[in-house]
This record gives structure tokens, sequence and C-alpha cells, in this order.
């Protein structure tokens, strides 16, 4: 089943274009990445499907429905830093949520054991720690159960136990089947946690689908040649070859999934060329990530 | 509507500042009341000691005038409630509420009417404490209690509900454009003491009491007391339709330019 359907998503602010006739299906159950470097497009694209900012044209839907109002109830969404007001206890201000949400007082307690602030809910929020902050946005997100949970760089300025526990907590949650579109500058955050991703560049959208598929490890090597030309033919005329950089007689390629130097070595002799140095890059996946990003 | 005047509720009743205001409201509106009364009474037993007739010890609390009396003295007491409202709405805007209250799903329209449902409250607070005050010096100072009387001329609370309900709108107004706090106090005070009434004296004619504030202070106009009654001068003692259609108008565009603001912008 089709949660959201977004259709030429465009948003201008001035001459910049943020959001750039996006396009993008998600289905239920998944876990979808929103990947791109800090001014992608990332928060605005779901500043818009939230309501928040008002799309310059283009259009989306939820639920295969129109009606945005009704359906609000069933979206759980954190937007960058968690905001609450100050002065109110983390009750409180989820009393407001569920104000709002038109559900009753008693979903609290359960999502406040959820993220293990149940102990602290008497304390105003302007007391709590970055951490305990970003959990209790979490909770908020949480109440009245929903069926989607937006997640906007959830782990954004947390320490490493802190990005670990929200980490683990995000995972749990799909466990239950939630559907959710987390947005996140770290390819890392996006493999470990997605099942799908879409990259985002300057408000377009470079690339989707199944993170398995898209950021999968490719093997990169790195191989030098006396015959710089004939390689270069070689890699542009073989669809299994990716040429990432060719500096002073150095060629940086992907070569097919799970290959080793032997299997390239081979396949460079059977077309009758001998590498002088030949190595298999390690960390690749980040390079590959910025060869998407930079060169797409 | 109940339900958003409850979200406003847990953010209000939880906010200290707003408390410390409305203590000093209650109590510079208490300390007026009673004060007044002595000293317009003083000036008339001072005066009236040269003058040939004697002067009629007449309350300016005794039922039914106390209404309109009181009315027209917490009206200049307005800009208490338009404070605090401006405090509540820019509130939202420096602790980025207004956007998160939109992300967890209230529609703009309701965004909207949550604070036209806290300016409602808040100006039947007001009316319902001035409303106290009126009995309670009523009954101190009229020596006849007939039902009667003491219902005539209630109206005026009211139209000063009203009053406080156009002023708190102005607030809104300003708060969603200014945004912040101090500063939209700030533009509040100035236009409503500096600005507005140097427009009005520049203005030929009656025109300045078409001005926003002037319009809606005139909702409530100078009562008739004894006083003035000795020196020739006669104030208008009812509440005029006239004044009630612009005050409304004015709180009717008030309100529609920050619901289109609130329609249209990004949070």
């Amino acid at each position: 089943m089709e949660i959201l359907k977004i259709n030429k998503l465009t948003k201008h602010y001035g001459k910049l274009t943020a959001v750039d006739k996006l396009e993008l299906s998600i289905d239920k159950g998944s876990i979808y990445g929103i990947l791109g470097p800090n001014g992608s497009g990332k928060t605005t694209t779901l500043g818009m499907i939230l309501n928040v900012i008002r799309p310059s044209s283009g259009s989306f839907t939820w639920f295969a429905d129109s009606d945005l109002n009704v359906n609000r109830q069933k979206i759980g969404a954190i937007i960058e830093t968690p905001i609450f007001y100050p002065y109110l206890s983390g009750q409180k201000n989820l009393e407001i949520f569920c104000k709002i949400k038109k559900i009753g007082y008693a979903d609290i307690d359960r999502v406040l054991n959820i993220v293990e602030l149940y102990e602290r809910r008497k304390d105003a929020f302007k007391t709590y720690s970055l951490g305990m902050k970003q959990r209790l946005a979490i909770a908020g997100a949480l109440l009245g159960e929903p069926e989607v949970l937006i997640l906007d760089e959830p782990t954004n300025g947390l320490d490493p136990q802190g990005i670990a526990e929200i980490r683990n907590l995000i995972i749990n949650i799909a466990k239950n089947g939630i559907t959710i579109i987390l947005a996140s500058h770290l390819l890392d955050e996006v493999q470990k946690v997605c099942s799908h991703v879409m990259i985002l560049k300057k408000g377009k959208k470079l690339i989707a689908g199944r993170v398995d598929d898209i950021l999968r490890e490719p093997d990169i090597f790195e191989v030098k040649v006396e015959e710089t030309e004939k390689l270069r033919e070689l890699i542009l005329n073989n669809s299994d070859l990716n040429l990432i950089q060719e500096h002073q007689g150095l060629f940086v390629f992907s070569y097919k999934e799970h290959s080793n130097g032997k299997d390239l070595n081979q396949f460079l002799i059977e077309n009758g060329l001998v590498a002088s140095h030949l190595q298999k890059q390690e960390k690749s996946l980040e390079s590959y990530f910025l060869n998407i990003i930079e060169h797409a | 509507m109940l339900r958003l005047l409850h979200i406003e509720f847990i953010k209000a009743f939880n906010f200290k500042a707003l408390w410390y205001l409305f203590l000093i409201y209650i109590l510079a509106l208490g300390i007026i009341l009673f004060g007044v009364e002595t000293f317009i009474n003083d000036i008339i037993g001072e005066g009236g000691r040269n003058l040939p007739i004697t002067l009629p010890k007449m309350s300016l609390y005794a039922f039914p005038l106390v209404w309109h009396n009181i009315s027209y003295l917490a009206g200049f007491f307005k800009v208490f409630p338009a404070i605090m409202i401006i405090i509540l709405v820019t509130n939202e805007y420096s602790y980025k509420t207004i956007k998160q209250q939109v992300i967890s799903g209230l529609s703009r329209n309701e965004l909207f009417f949550a604070k036209i449902s806290l300016i409602f409250a808040t100006s039947a607070i007001m009316g319902l404490l001035v409303g106290i005050f009126g009995f309670i010096l009523g009954f101190l100072n009229t020596e006849t209690i007939v039902f009667n009387v003491v219902i005539a001329k209630s109206q005026f609370i009211l139209v000063y509900m009203l009053e406080v309900f156009a002023y708190g709108s102005f607030g809104f107004l300003i708060a969603t454009l200014v945004k912040r706090s101090g500063f939209a106090i700030g533009v509040l005070l100035l236009w409503a003491y500096i600005a507005e009434p140097i427009i009005a004296y520049k203005l030929l004619g009656d025109w300045g009491d078409f001005l926003p504030l002037r319009s809606i202070g005139n909702l409530i106009r100078i009562p008739n007391s004894q006083l003035m009654k000795i020196f020739g001068i006669e104030f208008q003692e009812y509440i005029s339709s006239g004044d009630l259609y612009i005050a409304l108008a004015y709180t009717l565009i008030f309100n529609l330019i920050v619901w289109i603001i609130y329609k249209r912008t990004d949070l």
C-alpha cells in the first residue's frame, strides 16, 4: 500500500530552487531514507509534506487520500531540533500534543516509557539534556500510535551514546510495522537503519530505490597501466566498470560486486592490459557516495 | 473550539509572567476603582464650599450608573490583556512551537482559531472581573437595591468585553507581524499612546475618531457625572450602534489580516 505519493513537488525561495520537481512514492512498512548533504532540500521536502512550508507547485497525497487534516493524526514527526515549551514539564508538553492529536492522556505514560523519560516527566523541559529533549520529541511523535513516523536528522548534535540509543529506538519502532521516513546527511546512518533511500542534491532526486541496490558496497580499484588510452576506452565501453577518477595515469573505478583483485587482474589481461599498479580501496562506500553527489 | 481553548489554557496557566501581569492588572484596577470615588468626592466637597447651592452627594458607583463608570475606568487598563495576548502569541514564534503544532497535526485554521479562543477567553475573564468589581461597588454604594435598577445598563460590561476583544485583536495583529514580544509590546505602546494621538490631533474634524484604537475606545464614552453636569457638559450615556459597527469592523479587519498570514506563510 502506498503511504505517500509526491508529485512534481517544487519550492522556490526567490531565485533559489530548494526542491525541484521531486517525485517520490513510499510504501507501507518501509524505512525510507532521504539522504543528501546539508542544503540539499531534505528539510524543505519534509516541511512541505507536513504542511509547514507551502509548496510553490506540485502536490503530495498521504494514504492515497486527499484530506490532509484528517490524515495528519496518523503522522508523527520531528523536524530538526526538538521544539517544546521550555517552562512546561515533559508531561504538560505531551498533554498539548494529545489535545492536538485528539487522543486521551493515557497514551503519555506508554510513550514516556518507550523513550525512558517517565521518571523525569514532571521536570521542566528546559532542565533536560539534549539527548533527553530528542527522546521527548520522539515520544511526542509516537503519541497516538501513528502509522508514519517522520524523523529529520534525529541524531544531530548527540554524543555517540545518544546516537546509538536513538538508532536502536528507531529500529525497534520499525519492528512494529510503522513506516518511517528518515532524513539524514549521514550515509552510515541511512545504511544502518533504512530499507529504501532517495539521494537528494540541490533539491533534485539523483537516485532512489532499495538501500541494498543503491548503497551496496561497490568494489573500487586503483589501477595504473602503460596503455592509458586503451584502459580509458575499456572503462567507458564496459558497463561493469564505472570511472570515478583519473589522475596522472592512475585510474580509480568501481568494478562488479564482490570482486577481488584477482578477478579484475584476469579481466584486464583478457583485454590485453597489464597493470603496473592494482589496489583495492578501503572505505569505498563513502567515496562512492561522494562520487554520486559530485558527479551526478 | 473547546479543545483549542484547552491547548491555550495549558500554555497560559503555567506561564508565570502572565500571572504577574494579571495580578498587576487586578491591583491597578482595584486601586483606581476604589480610589477614584473618594478623590472626586473630595473635589466636590472642596468645590462645594464656595458654591451658593449645595451639591448632592452622589456616588459614581450607585446602580445602575456604576456599570458605565466602572467599564469606562477599566477601559484605561485594556492594554494589560493586550500585552498578555502579545506575549502568548509571540512565545509561539520565539519557542518555534507554532511550527511544532502544525507538525503535530494542527491545521492552519485551528492554529488561528486557538488564538481567537484565547483572546475571547481573556476578554470574558476581564469582563467578569470588572463585573464582580461592579457588583461589589454597586452594593456598597446603593442605598436601596432594586433588581431592575441593578441590571439596567449592565450591557456596558458586555461592551467592555468587546472592547478588550478588539484591543486584544490589535495586539494579535502586531504580535503576528513583529513576532518578538518586547518589540511587539513596544510597537503597541508607541502606537496607542504616541503615534495615534498625534495623528488624531493632526487630522481635521472628527476623522480622528475613525482611527483604530480611538474608535475602539469610543465604544464606552466618558460617563456623565454629576460633576460634569455642573459644568454643563453632556456626554453620550449609551452605546451607539455607529461606534459598535466601527469597532466590529476593525476587529474583523485585524483578525482577517492575521488569518491570511497564518494561512499563507511558511513556518
